[in-house]
């Protein structure tokens, strides 16, 4: 081995170990911060679009999908809310439930945003997490006179903290879908190709109203 | 008393009927079709579901346009008084729920807010002690039977009532008899809960039109969605909010 190689292997052997060992100390320093920031934008993200006049369904949609692209970690959360099935299911169900799974979801986030009328989000604090952080935030619900607490609970994807649950009163999201989807894909004869094809059907339905 | 003797004997009757059902369920061979049917706790999810049905085709046609209108046409200002009043009026059975769940210091939140609402909130009418801080809070016999360790039981959907479990269903029987204030002025008292406890549904649900009408047209199985918002719902109310963390997305089972 020459002089330089062997000098560009230490140079990655070094740089592999300081991000083995650096990367996830500064990450953990930083986490709760980094997760309230992040909440924070994507809240402040959200209210200016349901604020801007003359936005069409279709474009509002496709706003949300980039912030649902960028801050959730959609393969995770769609493979868990399968549950067992995904075990077993073929790349090409896989990639086809993904696609339908997050323009579900999409849908699903648009039309409960839009029962909002732009009340501020206000993030109250974070908390370590098991491998990652909780952000506690707070939703005023004034129709009904009371706060609404919302949780968010994100893990490292990459170098970027990604949301994994939506916690509303302490009824989770994931959890919610994981078991509605488990039901559906029972009816449907316990076969992926009729959750997907129920996944499709839903979502043709509320592109009709 | 008569009302209350046809409560217990329509109950009764209720039992009897889930009884003769719950013997007609079985569970699927394949293991893990085996394992979802444990965990969706629903033996005898073909008749919740017709049950289902028909306390929504009750919604549609009576529930709902009540609450709207209930909602539209009476003054919030109005609606808040009876809340409060109600709210008061019930707090003696959270009174004995905290007791019973060894609440201390909940039983001495109930207890202080129902004498200084009595009397300085005009019968209740005022919630004076929420606004001084001491917020009001919830208990049912159901979920002092689940810190007792009583398990939940299978779940039901029980007709006009909605969601429920075997454990829930004995805690409303027992709700419907241990208000003191019914015993103390009888027929005053009972028609308070007869009437009071139907302005209470009517607000509880003109509370949360939008977000069950959004639930309902986004959900892929409306029903299944409904039965784990009413576990994980009780779960949080019987822990007092204080509730262990859910299984996250790419971490758990």
């Amino acid at each position: 081995m020459t002089a330089p190689t062997r000098r560009l292997f230490q140079a990655l052997f070094i740089a592999a170990a300081a991000l083995a060992f650096a990367a996830p100390a500064a990450v953990r320093a930083d986490a709760k911060d980094d997760g309230k920031a992040l909440v924070q934008r994507m809240a402040d993200e959200v209210v200016k679009i349901l604020a801007t006049q003359g936005i069409d369904r279709a474009a509002k949609e496709a706003r949300f999908r980039q912030i649902l692209a960028q801050n959730f970690d959609v393969p995770t959360i769609g493979a868990w809310v399968m549950g067992p099935p995904w075990r077993d299911a073929t790349p090409a169900q896989r990639t086809e439930y993904l696609k339908l799974f997050e323009t579900y979801i999409v849908k699903v986030y648009t039309g409960q945003l839009s029962t909002y009328s732009g009340e501020k989000v206000t993030v109250t604090g974070a908390e370590a997490d098991g491998s990652g952080v909780e952000v506690t935030s707070r939703i005023a619900d004034p129709k009904n006179d009371r706060t609404i607490e919302l949780k968010w609970r994100l893990r490292g994807a990459g170098k970027q903290l990604k949301v994994r649950d939506v916690v509303i009163e302490n009824i989770s999201m994931s959890q919610t879908q994981r078991r509605e989807f488990a039901s559906v894909f029972q009816q449907r004869g316990n076969s992926v190709d009729g959750l997907i094809a129920a996944l499709r059907e839903k979502i043709a339905e509320l592109d009709r109203k | 008393m008569t009302g209350m003797h046809g409560k217990a004997l329509r109950f009764a009757a209720l039992a009897m009927v889930l009884a003769s059902l719950a013997a007609c369920a079985t569970a699927p061979a394949d293991p893990a079709a085996r394992a979802e049917f444990e965990r969706a706790n629903d033996p005898i999810e073909p008749f919740n579901r017709r049950m289902f049905a028909f306390n929504l085709w009750v919604d549609d046609n009576v529930g709902k346009p009540v609450a709207i209108a209930y909602r539209d046409n009476v003054p919030k200002f109005v609606r808040d008084r009876f809340r409060d009043f109600y709210d008061n009026f019930q707090s003696p059975v959270t009174f004995i729920n905290d007791v019973l769940q060894f609440e201390s210091g909940r039983a001495a939140e109930t207890a202080t807010r129902f004498w200084v609402n009595s009397v300085f909130g005009m019968a209740g009418f005022w919630d004076v002690a929420g606004q001084y801080g001491l917020k009001k809070h919830k208990e049912d016999f159901g979920q002092t039977l689940a810190v007792w360790g009583v398990k939940e039981g299978p779940y039901l959907v029980l007709p006009f009532m909605g969601p429920s479990n075997v454990r829930d269903t004995a805690g409303r029987v027992v709700d419907s008899f241990s208000n003191p204030i019914s015993y103390f002025l009888p027929p005053v008292g009972a028609w308070l809960e007869l009437a009071g406890g139907i302005i209470d549904r009517v607000d509880e649900r003109a509370a949360i039109i939008e977000q069950v009408d959004e639930l309902r047209r986004t959900s892929l199985d409306f029903y299944a969605a409904v039965r784990s918002l009413y576990r994980q719902n009780r779960e949080s109310e019987i822990s007092n909010g204080k509730i262990k963390k859910p299984p996250l997305p790419g971490e758990d089972e």
